[in-house]
């Protein structure tokens, strides 16, 4: 059964049939192979229940919060100001768009939007500073991969409902990795350009006096971050309720810069939705499709086979890891979650595994997954943002990171305090 | 006997639940297959692990995409609103009479599933009492008024409307934090199954005025139904009768451990020892619910059910309990 | 064509306002509980629907501007022809599987119907009338996918294979088309000026 499921996937996404069809197909495929009953009429009630599930709503908002802060100028003027004070590193703009990613991710639960927003600005400047096109791409979309990591996060808003597990503890248990993951980011990126020079680029001039009044520029971010984060933890909002309230810190912050017309939130309004289409469109046929593999019990037997091993926790843990890593490169992340967190975390918190800590693992599988192909959303985006060349770029230009998130992964596990500690200190 | 070779596939309740570890998935798990020799064997999935949206399990059981089905009844009300007729909020203080008023109401609700949604009613089950968890101590009902209460459920809302609280809805998982941080000042779950997630971490009281049981039916699809041999069918009411004294009996068992678990007391063998204040429901108070109950709860239902259903009610349950509700 | 993407364009922007709408909606809620201890009583309801109707409003759009996402790695090595037979496929495998999706749909908007169904929270919407406006939204997506097809097709008809692809192929892919027919081009200026 797994072995049909397998074939049946990676044949129909090599032909390059659409992500959802696929999936889609799939769960019909086996539906029809495996199940007396039949499974395909729900397929509508399935369908319904998803697309007006409320904690999916947090998936447009922050895609809507990324549009608007760009077309607001606000994203380019963070850029701009990071720019100034980056350029003394070895690989100059690749660490300012490490740098943008993170405080980008401090506004935004969205990976793809934070990928987006900084492609989009940081993208001009590949040719004009003379970078290797392609580890300059890999920094962006790795580095867009932080908005799920650094709070807030829709991903650890669906770990924290299919687990049970608090959603504000999960945030503050992701901040302390998600900078550690930046810098090791802005690690990679010096030590290959330390070792190769030439894909470096060249230098921005700058000044003291240049970066000193550029500081104002990283203040809205800021503001942001304080309406969605410091709204959870002053007792204002839930987390799925924080991610409205940025949007409409981001129309304040576009109004206060002149910028709010009802022009620009036409535009805005036609990438959110595009994206939130995208999006949904696969997690429809996601859901559908697990409805059909719990169902014909596969989810079980994996189960079954999982326990059978008799495995000690670290090898549970590898174990998970490969899974993930190897579930992740065919994928979506929100949809991979759904299928498969319900399964694995029990099995992980009665081997012994702090539910916050296995969030934050998780998080980071799903970043990876992101930036793995062939299914690795954040390199489609970064390839759409480029609209030239080929895709290989892109996945060449993210593969380094891939290391880099896999030597987190192992830091995170010797150390689990990174997680923990900040999410303990503030509760007690 | 020898009872033909039959495989079933059944989605059930909400797999943390009492209900779910310690009664449904053994009952199809174990209970059945051993009593049948083997004979009959079923596929159990808890519908959170299918991502199985709870207030459509009863349509996809009519469209017969599972043979059999656990589920809250009061998660269909949407779709007729007698199936929250003996599960509304504050009916029944305690689970016998919540239990008697099930049994009067059984045929209405099982008219109903055969008329309207391809499905036979085989079994009631309950959970601990639905019970109201705060951040501070209460000093009793009326201490409920003005505060921010997250229910889950229309007939919760009517109860709180009398009471003068605001209601609030939000994902379960989402109510620990907002408990924590004061999004909300109380919250109401089931005795126990707050107690196993962490609500006494957030929460100094409890006060246990039952707003409900968390009232579970199997049910199975009228197609599976009818296709199954006649024998198989009498084995299987038989089983489903054992089934149902289970789950009430559990539901008590649970409910006296829930109690002895959040007030830091042994035997606590299926929660966490915790010490919070449960309130006591003060015998003054039980005017002041029989009136809401008739006025706020009653009232507002019978308005949604319609004057069939509410002439039905009073006929059966209403007698029963000794409330009526008004006609709209 | 002009106006089947102005149609799938307003289709986002209809899907927009209803997410902008559920933010400032949710937003008055915070407000309303955390200072008059009052609520909505459904914020997060509403928002759901918006998601739900949004979406499938603007699925077509993403359908004509392909933003659906599809694994190319291997299909940009193919030969141009096979490259627009799978995109035909491709295209064909999206509105099945919604097509499937959108009948069974029309199914649940009945029963909404039938059995008067209203929502669990203090609006006790009627749950047809989202539902309706969600289903509306993905019999348009199947329409849209249907009259692009069409399009294409007509296209391929008339040989007109470079329009083919602008249409329906991923947009790596149409590049490498229009990289093949820069080279060309500048083969045959190049062979004219020898
Ligand atoms: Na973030
Ligand atoms: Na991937």
């Amino acid at each position: 059964m797994i072995w049909a499921a397998l074939v049946i996937l990676i044949v129909v996404l090599a032909v390059a049939v659409p992500v959802a069809a696929g999936l889609g197909i799939l769960g019909l495929g086996l539906s029809e192979l495996f199940s007396k009953l039949p499974l395909s009429l729900a397929m509508g009630e399935m369908a319904w229940g998803t697309s007006n599930n409320f904690l999916l709503v947090a998936i447009p908002f922050f895609v809507l919060l990324g549009e608007i802060l760009l077309r607001s100028g606000m994203a380019e003027r963070m850029y701009n100001a990071l720019v100034l004070w980056m350029p003394w590193l070895p690989g100059g703009l690749m660490h300012s768009n490490i740098a943008a990613c993170a405080m980008f991710a401090a506004t935004s639960g969205s990976s793809v939007a934070t990928a987006a927003t900084i492609g989009t600005v940081a993208m001009d400047e590949i040719e004009k500073h003379g970078y290797s096109e392609r580890l300059f791409l890999g920094t962006i979309a790795a580095g867009g991969t932080l908005g799920i990591l650094i709070p807030p996060s829709i991903n650890m808003i669906v770990y924290g409902v299919l687990t049970d597990t608090s959603i504000p503890k999960l945030y503050l248990a992701g901040i302390i990795p998600g900078l550690l993951l930046a810098g090791l980011f802005s690690l990679t990126v010096l030590i290959f350009c330390l070792a190769r020079p030439a894909l470096g680029g060249r230098r921005v001039a700058t000044s003291w006096d240049a970066r000193i009044r550029a500081l104002p520029d990283l203040l809205p971010p800021l503001v942001i971050f304080l309406a969605v984060i410091g709204s959870i933890y002053a007792g204002w909002a839930t987390a799925t309720e924080s991610a409205a309230l940025g949007v409409i810190a981001a129309l304040g912050v576009a109004a206060w810069r002149g910028r709010l017309t009802p022009r620009m939130l036409l535009q805005a309004f036609e990438g959110t939705m595009r994206t939130t289409a995208m999006i949904m469109a696969i997690l429809i046929a996601a859901y559908f499709l697990n409805f059909v593999i719990t169902s014909i019990g596969l989810t079980g037997q994996i189960n079954r086979y999982i326990t059978s091993l008799g495995l000690t926790p670290v090898e549970l843990l590898v174990v998970v890891v490969i899974f993930y890593f190897i579930l992740g490169m065919f994928m979506e992340t929100l949809s991979m979650m759904v299928a498969t967190v319900p399964i694995i975390a029990p099995i992980m918190f009665k081997a012994g595994y702090d539910p916050i800590w296995f969030g934050i693992l998780v998080v980071i599988l799903m970043e990876l997954a992101m930036i793995t192909p062939p299914v690795g959303i954040n390199l489609y985006v970064v390839q759409g943002l480029r609209q030239r060349g080929k895709i290989d770029d892109v996945i060449i230009g993210s593969a380094p990171f891939v290391v880099t998130m896999l030597v987190m992964i192992a830091i995170l596990s010797l150390w689990p305090g990174i997680a923990l500690w900040l999410a303990r200190a503030v509760s007690n | 006997q020898d009872l033909p070779k039959t495989q079933f596939k059944v989605v059930g309740l909400n797999g943390p639940t009492v209900a779910s570890i310690v009664d449904e998935v053994p009952f199809w798990r174990e209970t059945v297959p051993k009593a049948s020799n083997g004979a009959i064997t079923a596929d159990i999935t808890p519908l959170d692990q299918a991502g199985i949206d709870d207030k459509t399990m009863l349509r996809l059981l009519k469209l017969g995409v599972m043979d059999f089905a656990g589920m809250d009844i009061s998660k269909m009300a949407g779709d007729d609103p007698r199936f929250e007729g003996c599960d509304l909020a504050g009916l029944t203080l305690d689970a016998d009479k919540a239990r008697a008023a099930c049994n009067a109401w059984r045929e209405v609700i099982d008219r109903q599933m055969q008329k309207n949604w391809n499905a036979k009613l085989l079994a009631f089950g309950g959970n601990p009492p639905q019970v109201f968890w705060c951040r501070n101590v209460l000093s009793g009902l009326d201490d409920l008024k003005g505060k921010k209460i997250r229910v889950f459920n229309n007939t919760m809302r009517d109860f709180l409307g009398g009471v003068g609280a605001t209601a609030v809805s939000m994902a379960f998982a989402e109510v620990v934090p907002a408990l924590n941080n004061g999004v909300v000042d109380c919250g109401v779950t089931g005795s126990l199954s707050g107690n196993t997630a962490g609500w006494p971490e957030v929460t100094k009281s409890l006060y246990p005025m039952s707003l409900g049981w968390s009232i579970n039916v199997l049910a199975v699809n009228l197609g599976t139904w009818k296709r199954i041999d006649p024998k198989v069918q009498a084995f299987l009411q038989e089983q489903v009768k054992a089934y149902e004294d289970k789950m009430w009996a559990t539901l008590k068992k649970a409910a006296e451990e829930a109690d002895n678990c959040n007030t830091n007391k042994q035997p606590c063998t299926m929660g966490k020892l915790a010490s919070i204040t449960i309130v006591p429901v003060k015998p003054s108070e039980a005017e002041t619910h029989k009136k809401l109950v008739e006025g706020a709860v009653l009232a507002n239902w019978a308005k949604r059910c319609g004057k069939e259903c509410v002439a039905e009610w009073n006929d059966t349950v209403g007698k029963l309990l000794g409330l009526k509700a008004p006609m709209p | 064509m002009t106006w089947l993407r102005r149609f799938t364009q307003i289709g986002l922007w209809f899907g927009g306002a209803l997410v902008l709408l559920a933010a400032v909606l949710i937003g008055i809620d915070v407000i309303l509980r955390k200072f008059f201890a009052a609520s909505i009583g459904g914020a997060d309801e509403l928002a759901g629907y918006a998601l739900a109707i949004g979406t499938a409003w603007s699925l077509g759009a993403a359908l004509v501007d392909r933003a659906h996402i599809r694994i190319d790695s291997l299909y940009v090595r193919f030969p141009m022809r096979l490259r627009l037979v799978l995109d035909v496929v491709g295209v064909l495998a999206l509105l099945g599987f919604f097509g499937l999706v959108a009948w069974h749909g029309w199914g649940v908007v009945e029963q909404s119907w039938v059995s008067g169904s209203r929502s669990q929270s203090a609006l006790e919407t009627p749950t047809v009338i989202p539902q309706l406006i969600w289903i509306l939204g993905l019999i348009s997506f199947v329409i849209v996918g249907i009259v692009l097809l069409g399009h294409a097709l007509a296209l391929a008809a008339r040989s007109e294979l470079n329009g083919m692809a602008r249409l329906i192929s991923t947009r790596s892919a149409e590049e490498e088309v229009e990289d093949e027919i820069r080279d060309l081009k500048q083969r045959q200026s190049s062979e004219r000026s020898t």
